[in-house]
């Protein structure tokens, strides 16, 4: 049959054809589509903000404290950080009996967040599709958009605790954000692209094994420990030697990571006669958006390759 | 019109495979797995057909015959397995009320939820909000959480926001039985309108008489193919004949069924004045006006029926069928289609039969009374008795058929 589009009637606004012959897609085939994405996304911007809306609202709807929760959990976080690393541990001290260097919980502090909103947000994205089965099933919209909002939410936590972040650490003198602080939307819509091309591929996952959502949240608290978000990589230098090369740099989180506390203002600092450095920005970001874009490729095609199932599976 | 059809469907097929688990579909992709591991389910098959703009299309057929995987696809929240379809303009449907609804919500951030799925910008969704509003009747409701609503509220908020898109196609799977009668009689309404405009709907019932009212073509769908498309009363007839002989129980056998999810039931309409009703039906002798059941093939009938009106006063009809036991129609009647309405405030409207031609039988005579146009049903009672017909001739069947014999003897054979 024929799969060519005909003329448009004068009264027809869309003419929507589908053929199941040409719409059998490879992944090969799939991969150009997402170069709709950016348009798609800026013509249903308004969903995107309904369902921002409705899953912020859903998340706190009933609590007394509502949204305040978002900033309660990071200012809990670092206390935490600072008193059982600093004072427990005595991390990045050579004398236990002085007070926590603070720069320390802050290092601690900056990873966590980052790598929280990178799974926190990934881990919603996985069941998406599937947690939203009834709108799948009788509702037409373009199902790409639904990580979306939900990552959106993660790297909204994120700023709250970035914010205070800052704000501690510059009261502490642990931080010196500079001229760096200015590139923070550009790292922030990097992690973007990041985190919806891996929730693209999670959540087309999920919907043929929901064993995936499982498996996801072992592998993302293995990932979060072989990223150095509790530890130097001087601390593992000596053991790994060359491999800890090798390892951050097939690292996919780690230079956003170093990205996010550096624009964040971390300076190079030394934890007892241990340099600790973080690289070049610009490095940094060159290297998670190569990564960013690798994912959001792969998890587009695998997504838009599999829609049409979507609504028979979820 | 002229141009494209508005739906065109070619060759569509539609197979569900069923799998005993999930990680079966990703077992049979394994090179080494030669036997399959799932069932397969046609729900659709190669249906061929178009649709022009501007046609109502109704959609018949029992459960599982495809009708809700054909309204889906079309729809688009699911694909065929084959084949191709085309459709020209912009959809709405309502496939389920309340689909895309979020109970913690009020009725107003549901309404922008909805309408933001249904590809409305702001400015849109907010200049549609007042006559959503304003259709959908909830009053102060409207900024109660939905999970206070009622589900006759929650499906008129569902029904506004689908209509309120304006949509070239809308596409509707058994809602119009929602809310209270008033608000059915606006659905109707609404629905006429659209159709008045030239715009296309695909409308899938169980209520025949709601196929045949609102739609010109009818598709009848039989264990996913078409078994029958074309005019909607002729194919609402074949289908009600199939059925009927299928499923022998009489009274529910595809006649006039009403729509089971509707708060409202024409068999009992609320009481009060608002509403117009039915006080009696009998039979009578039309020459002695006195009750009389039982008549003879040629006999003069009539059945008189009383109706008091509602406070609104409006135009009424009146429809007169007569049924076997086992629901066949013998004849249906309605007023409005021989031009004769009434909206006094109380009246007897009489139909006149004229020489009778059924053969023996006893026969129940159901009495709707509709609104002018004959698409929403009042009120629905039978006649205080049967009709019973006793024959005085040795003819079988229903009807009394006008009919004569003719000999023409054989020339050749004769001279033998």
């Amino acid at each position: 049959m024929s799969s060519v589009p005909q003329p448009a009637p004068p009264h027809a606004t869309s003419v929507r054809t589908y053929s199941a012959e040409t719409a059998r897609h490879t992944l090969v085939r799939g991969l150009l589509p997402v170069l709709h994405y950016p348009q798609l996304l800026w013509e249903h911007r308004y969903l995107v903000q309904n369902f921002f809306r409705r899953d912020l609202l859903g998340r706190f709807r009933g609590s007394a404290l509502g949204i305040v929760w978002v900033l309660i959990h990071p200012i809990f976080l670092f206390t935490i950080y600072y008193l059982v690393f600093g004072y427990l541990f005595g991390g990045g001290r050579a004398d236990p009996k002085q007070p926590p260097d603070p720069r320390f919980a802050l290092y601690l502090f900056s990873g966590v967040i980052v790598f929280t909103s990178l799974t926190e947000g990934l881990g919603r994205a996985c069941t998406c599709v599937v947690d939203n089965g009834n709108l799948v099933k009788k509702v037409a919209f373009p199902s790409e958009l639904l990580p979306v909002p939900v990552i959106l939410i993660a790297q909204m936590v994120y700023l709250v605790g970035a914010a205070v972040c800052l704000v501690v650490g510059i009261s502490a003198g642990a931080l010196q954000p500079g001229w760096a602080l200015l590139a923070l939307p550009l790292v922030v819509v990097v992690q973007f692209v990041f985190t919806l091309g891996l929730g693209l591929l999670l959540a087309s996952l999920q919907v043929f094994a929901r064993d995936t959502s499982q498996l996801w949240g072992i592998f993302a608290t293995a990932w979060m420990f072989l990223t150095p978000v509790f530890w130097f990589p001087f601390q593992l230098e000596q053991t790994l030697g060359s491999g800890l090369g090798t390892l951050l740099a097939w690292n996919p989180a780690y230079p956003l990571l170093q990205a996010h506390r550096i624009v964040l203002g971390a300076t190079d600092f030394t934890v007892g006669d241990r340099h600790v450095g973080f690289g070049a920005l610009g490095e940094h970001l060159l290297h998670a958006a190569g990564w960013a874009l690798f994912f959001l490729f792969l998890g587009h095609a695998l997504f838009h390759s599999r829609r049409h199932k979507f609504a028979d599976l979820v | 019109m002229s141009g494209a059809p508005a739906i065109e469907v070619r060759n569509l097929s539609k197979v569900y495979r069923l799998y005993g688990s999930p990680y079966d579909r990703l077992l049979e992709r394994l090179p080494w797995v030669k036997t399959p591991r799932h069932r397969q389910v046609t729900a659709l098959r190669d249906l061929d057909f178009a649709i022009e703009p501007g046609q109502c299309v109704g959609v018949v057929g029992k459960n599982g015959a495809g009708k809700s995987t054909l309204l889906k696809i079309l729809t688009g929240t699911t694909f065929p397995s084959s084949g191709t379809y085309t459709v020209r303009g912009r959809v709405a449907s309502l496939l389920e009320l309340g689909a895309g609804f979020h109970l913690d919500f009020t009725g107003r951030e549901n309404i922008y939820m909805n309408a933001a799925m249904m590809g409305f910008s702001r400015q849109e969704a907010h200049r549609k909000l007042d006559e959503i509003l304003a259709f959908s009747e909830l009053g102060d409701f409207i900024d109660a959480p939905l999970r206070t609503y009622s589900s006759g509220m929650a499906a008129r908020l569902g029904f506004s926001v689908a209509v309120a898109q304006d949509p070239d196609v809308l596409i509707i799977d058994e809602v119009l039985a929602v809310g209270d009668q008033a608000f059915q009689r606006k659905c109707v309404d609404r629905i006429y309108d659209f159709k008045h405009r030239g715009k296309t709907m695909f409308f899938c019932s169980h209520s025949l008489y709601d196929v045949r009212q609102i739609c010109e073509t009818c598709i009848w769908l039989r264990d996913g193919r078409v078994q029958m498309l074309g005019d909607a009363v002729m194919v609402t007839n074949e289908y009600a004949t199939w059925e009927s002989e299928r499923r022998p129980r009489a009274d529910e056998v595809a006649f006039e069924k009403m729509p089971a999810a509707g708060s409202f039931d024409p068999r009992h309409p609320p009481a009060g004045d608002d509403y117009p009703v039915i006080t009696s039906a009998q039979l009578v002798d039309p020459a002695t006006g006195a009750p009389r059941a039982a008549f003879a093939p040629g006999d003069d009938v009539a059945v008189r029926v009383h109706v008091r009106n509602g406070s609104r006063r409006e135009p009424l009809a009146v429809a007169v069928g007569v049924m076997r036991n086992e629901g066949t129609i013998c004849f249906a009647h309605s007023s409005q289609h021989d031009g004769v309405v009434c909206d006094q405030a109380e009246f007897t409207i009489t139909l006149h039969l004229k020489r009778l031609r059924l053969l023996s039988g006893e026969f129940v005579v159901p009495v709707w009374l509709l609104d002018a146009a004959g698409l929403h049903r009042f009120h629905e009672r039978p006649v205080e008795q049967n009709l019973v017909v006793q024959n005085r001739t040795l003819d079988l069947g229903l009807f009394l058929q006008e009919h004569q014999w003719q000999i023409e003897v054989s020339a050749a054979k004769a001279a033998r």
